[in-house]
């Protein structure tokens, strides 16, 4: 790996919007490229930290999300609000197994595992270390991968809402809850976006 | 190696220009904060909105469900169910209930709790929209001041469950004669209120406590006589068959009547206000009041079979008393033994001969009356067993004046009070019959015969004059009916509008039926065209094998 | 209700349903077009009934065979209106279309024919078979007891034209030979009348 030599230690920086080759001047400040204007920053500035900061509102979010009921449905054989756990185990409970695997999946594991991941992230690039940096690489490309996925669940309360309008046969409507799971959501994407993956990759110099 | 491939050194780069960082990017912090302010905020107005939780203990948890079942007051949703759980000694189920704030002033420690059902009473059918929501837990607060949480719940919703305004009251009877909670309360036949609880007392007879709904509860006065009105009254009397029902519902499930009393009041029979006598019927609530009764003794010298305990005792033909005893004595002089019949007589049943008598001051004592007895014996007054009915073969005591009766001593001293009597005719009945059957054998039988027969001969002459004149005519009428009836039914024929009428809505019902038969069908056919439509069909080839035609033997 | 399960059966029904439609239903009628020519003045009142028909053809799909135990039913290709009622309009407009070849008849009112259908069947792009058992009555002016009666047995074999059109025409060419066989039995010179033949 010491074979690799970092754009930094041949005195280069690359502006990314034109490509320019930039000498290496002082790697605190934000500069400018002089062709194109564009902004040049060796690394994304206070990346780590606005990760941090989508990972906690992620996390607090997703408290209220799990807590609060996401859709009302009505009619005939009476009203009820469901939470998303809630749905997941009345499925169970009924012998649906498949989909309450599938809605465990979008809505618990999914973000479960990009709260982990991202927080594993940081915690590794805090503290420059060299341990599993491809894997970990592959692990950021994960979590943004899979990041848009639990929309899933956000996606069919909508649906259902909008379709299912029989008054006395059946009705649903969506309860806060979903509200507080979109943001989650939207956060914990946020928070992959903020996160520069060449933090990895960093030397301690 | 070429200028390419070589890294340039710094001094053949460009220098960027220096530009300061910028601080917005810090402002992504206030999306955690707000974040969790609002989990925080959401948190508290959770837990400041938490009603009380109330434990209510019933027989059974059956249809009870956690979290799904709801406490209604007034048919208000005021809580639910939280949790379900056998109490300790597993001989209760205890259900905890999460209710709204503002439901926590209605918990007073009298406030009762059932769970509502579907039931079916004689009376009534109650909560069957229960089958569809499921059961919730019914309330009815109390009055008390003192505030609860732990409640015994009842096991049958409460017969008033939100305390109408009127008037309760307690009607004593023997039996509780078919009477079910629920049963309604007439007034001049109109229902003003309900039963709402029976309850059999120690000594063994019944009171029914009632509920009558104000302002009806005004037409209640002391001299109101409450019956039993249930099922049907049948009375067969002089004037005919007369049948009387207050209504259906009071023949199915009971019901109770109640009118103003019969005017005069005895001044130890004033009632109670709340307590009254519950009669049996309208004739025994609304008869006058009897007063005290008098016991008489009677001694008969034939036999008295067919007298019941109970049988009246008629006096000119008025009902005045019935019979209390039935005894075998022994009189050791004449070896005989005559039979002692004890009955209570009152005498207010006179009606106005009564208050004449009493007017003349004859009533004042017992032994004013025996003395005025003693007068109406001397003038022949007797006592007789009757037949009341040949068919049953019953007897009763008629107290009439026989102006053939021998006389008799008449102590007006003994009590109680002996009455002389004189032998029913009924046993001369038996001797009429005896005579008749003599006269029937005595008839010249072959005579009659002999001249029948003679009769017998003329009635076949005039009948075959019938035959041969009367019936032939008959006979043409009948056909001329025939045809005009065979008219008739032409013109009912399928000309009527009414016939074409219902011809048109058969084969109306024919072709929606035989369109509901297709549907049917074709969806037997393809279920899935529910969901899909209709699916192309492909042309079906003809089998390859000759055509029947030529195939026919 | 279940609400998770409302969620995924919508979304399941709404992309299978996005993509299908209905296949069209064409119908077929055995009453012939109607002639240019006036119809010919009315004095014999025609009615028409079918008595029986195999139970099999009550339905309004075309119904074709399709082996020696084996028939088919057409879902696509409907009787627009009940197979009965065709057979009987169909023969009816037929009959009154050769009433001026009943003038024998001029003397009657009333003509009634009941047509008991045996065999009304096909197969496809080869031959239709109509065979039936009828009887005709006639009545005098006012009279409501028959003048005069006649039956007779039918029976077509017909080949037909490729195609569910096809089939159906070949039916409608058998309906007319039935209207001109009764027409030919109630004229023919032995007095027609009272006469059954086989």
């Amino acid at each position: 790996m010491t074979s690799f030599k970092q754009s930094l230690e041949l005195g280069l920086i690359r502006c990314p919007t034109c490509g320019l080759a930039v000498s290496r001047a002082s790697l605190r400040m934000d500069r400018r490229c002089p062709r194109c204007q564009d902004r040049i920053e060796h690394r994304t500035p206070l990346s780590s930290e606005m990760t941090l900061a989508w990972l906690i509102a992620g996390i607090v979010l997703y408290i209220p999300a799990n807590l609060l009921p996401v859709m009302h449905t009505g009619g005939l054989p009476g009203e009820a609000d469901s939470t998303i756990l809630g749905g997941i185990f009345e499925f169970w409970r009924s012998g649906d197994w498949d989909i309450a695997l599938l809605i465990f999946i979008a809505s618990v594991a999914v973000p479960f595992t990009k709260f982990i991941a991202i927080g594993l992230l940081l915690l590794t690039v805090r503290k420059n270390s060299r341990w599993q940096q491809h894997q970990r690489t592959a692990l950021y490309r994960i979590v943004e991968f899979i990041g848009y996925w639990s929309m899933l669940d956000v996606i069919v309360v909508a649906l259902t809402s909008a379709l299912l309008q029989f008054q006395m046969l059946g009705t649903a409507e969506p309860r806060p809850g979903i509200a507080f799971f979109c943001a989650v959501v939207v956060v914990t994407m946020l928070s992959a976006l903020s996160f520069d993956p060449r933090l990895i990759w960093d030397r301690r110099t | 190696m070429s200028a390419a491939s070589r890294p340039p050194s710094e001094e053949e780069l460009p220098t960027p220009a220096v530009q300061s960082r910028s601080w917005l990017p810090r402002l992504v912090w206030v999306v955690p904060i707000a974040a969790a302010v609002i989990g925080i905020s959401l948190l508290i107005k959770n837990w400041e909105n938490q009603g009380p939780r109330i434990t209510i203990s019933f027989l059974t948890g059956e249809g009870v469900q956690v979290g799904k079942t709801l406490v209604k007051y007034r048919d208000v949703t005021v809580g639910h169910v939280s949790a379900v759980v056998l109490s300790a000694d597993h001989q209760t189920v205890l259900v905890s209930a999460d209710l709204s704030k503002d439901a926590a002033s209605l918990l007073k420690a009298d406030t009762q709790f059932w769970i509502v059902r579907p039931r079916i009473g004689v009376g009534s059918v109650s909560g069957l929209d229960t089958l569809l929501s499921g059961v919730y837990i019914g309330m009815k607060t109390g009055a008390a001041t003192l505030r609860e949480r732990q409640f015994v719940g009842l096991e049958n919703p409460p017969a008033l469950s939100h305390g109408p305004r009127g008037r309760e009251l307690q009607l004593h009877a023997a039996r509780a004669g078919s009477l079910a909670i629920g049963a309604p309360v007439y007034f001049r036949q109109f229902q003003v209120g309900r039963v709402i609880d029976e309850n059999l007392l120690p000594d063994g007879s019944t009171r029914v406590s009632v509920f009558v709904e104000s302002p009806y509860d005004g037409f209640v006065k002391p001299v109101t006589r409450f019956w039993n009105a249930s099922g049907i009254d049948v009375k067969l009397g002089a004037d005919g068959l007369n049948v009387q029902t207050e209504s259906l519902a009071a023949v199915l499930a009971g019901g109770i009547a109640f009118d103003d009393g019969p005017t005069e009041v005895l001044p130890t029979a004033v009632a109670m206000p709340g307590d009254f006598t519950l009669y049996k019927n309208e004739t025994e609530a609304m008869a006058p009041p009897d007063g005290d009764p008098h016991y008489v003794r009677m001694r008969f010298s034939q036999a008295l079979r067919g007298l019941d305990v109970g049988a009246p005792v008629e006096f000119v033909g008025v009902n005045i008393g019935s019979v209390v005893a039935v005894d075998l004595g022994y009189e050791r002089q004449n070896r005989s033994f005559p039979v002692i019949v004890t009955a209570k007589l009152y005498p207010r049943r006179m009606g106005q001969a009564y208050e004449a008598l009493a007017a003349q001051g004859k009533t004042e004592s017992v032994e004013t009356l025996a003395e005025f007895v003693g007068t109406l014996v001397d003038r022949g007054l007797r006592a007789q067993p009757r037949s009341a009915s040949l068919l049953t073969g019953k007897l009763y005591i008629a107290l009439d004046f026989l102006p053939a009766s021998t006389r008799t001593a008449f102590d007006a001293s003994i009590r109680p009070l002996e009455l002389p009597t004189a032998n029913g005719t009924f046993q001369e009945l038996e001797a009429s019959v005896g005579r008749l059957v003599k006269k029937v054998n005595d008839l010249p039988l072959e005579q009659i015969v002999a001249d029948l027969h003679a009769d017998l001969k003329d009635l076949h002459e005039t009948l075959g004059d019938l035959h041969g004149r009367v019936l032939p005519s008959a006979v043409e009428t009948l056909s001329a009916l025939h045809t005009t009836l065979d008219s008739a039914g032409r013109t009912l024929d399928v000309e009527s509008p009414l016939q074409r009428g219902l011809t048109e809505t058969l084969l109306e019902s024919r072709s929606t039926l035989q369109a509901v038969r297709e549907l049917a069908e074709y969806l037997d056919r393809h279920p899935d065209s529910l969901l899909r439509g209709r699916r192309p069909q492909k042309m079906p080839h003809a089998p390859a094998a000759t055509s029947p035609s030529e195939a026919k033997p | 209700m279940n609400g998770h399960y409302i969620r995924f059966a919508v979304a399941l029904l709404l992309s299978v349903g996005v993509g299908c439609s209905s296949a069209p239903v064409r119908y077929y009628t055995l009453t012939p077009t109607p002639d240019k020519a006036l119809p010919a003045k009315t004095t014999l009142a025609i009615d028409v009934r079918v008595v029986h028909t195999p139970p099999q053809l009550k339905r309004s799909e075309l119904m074709v065979r399709t082996g020696p135990t084996e028939v088919t039913l057409l879902e696509n290709e409907r009787w627009v209106s009940p197979l009965n009622d065709e057979i009987r309009d169909a023969l009816r407009l037929e009959l009154q279309r050769r009433e001026g070849r009943l003038t024998a008849l001029r003397a009657y009112a009333k003509l009634t024919i009941d047509i008991d259908v045996q065999h009304f069947e096909a197969e496809l792009g080869k031959h239709a078979l109509l065979e039936v058992s009828w009887s005709a009555t006639l009545f005098a002016p006012g009279a409501h007891s028959a003048g005069g009666r006649a039956t007779s047995t039918f029976r077509a074999d017909e080949k037909i034209h490729t195609g569910y059109a096809g089939l159906v025409e070949g039916y409608q060419r058998e309906i007319a030979a039935l209207a001109e066989a009764i027409v030919a039995v109630l004229t023919s010179p032995a007095n027609g009348i009272d006469a059954s033949c086989h």
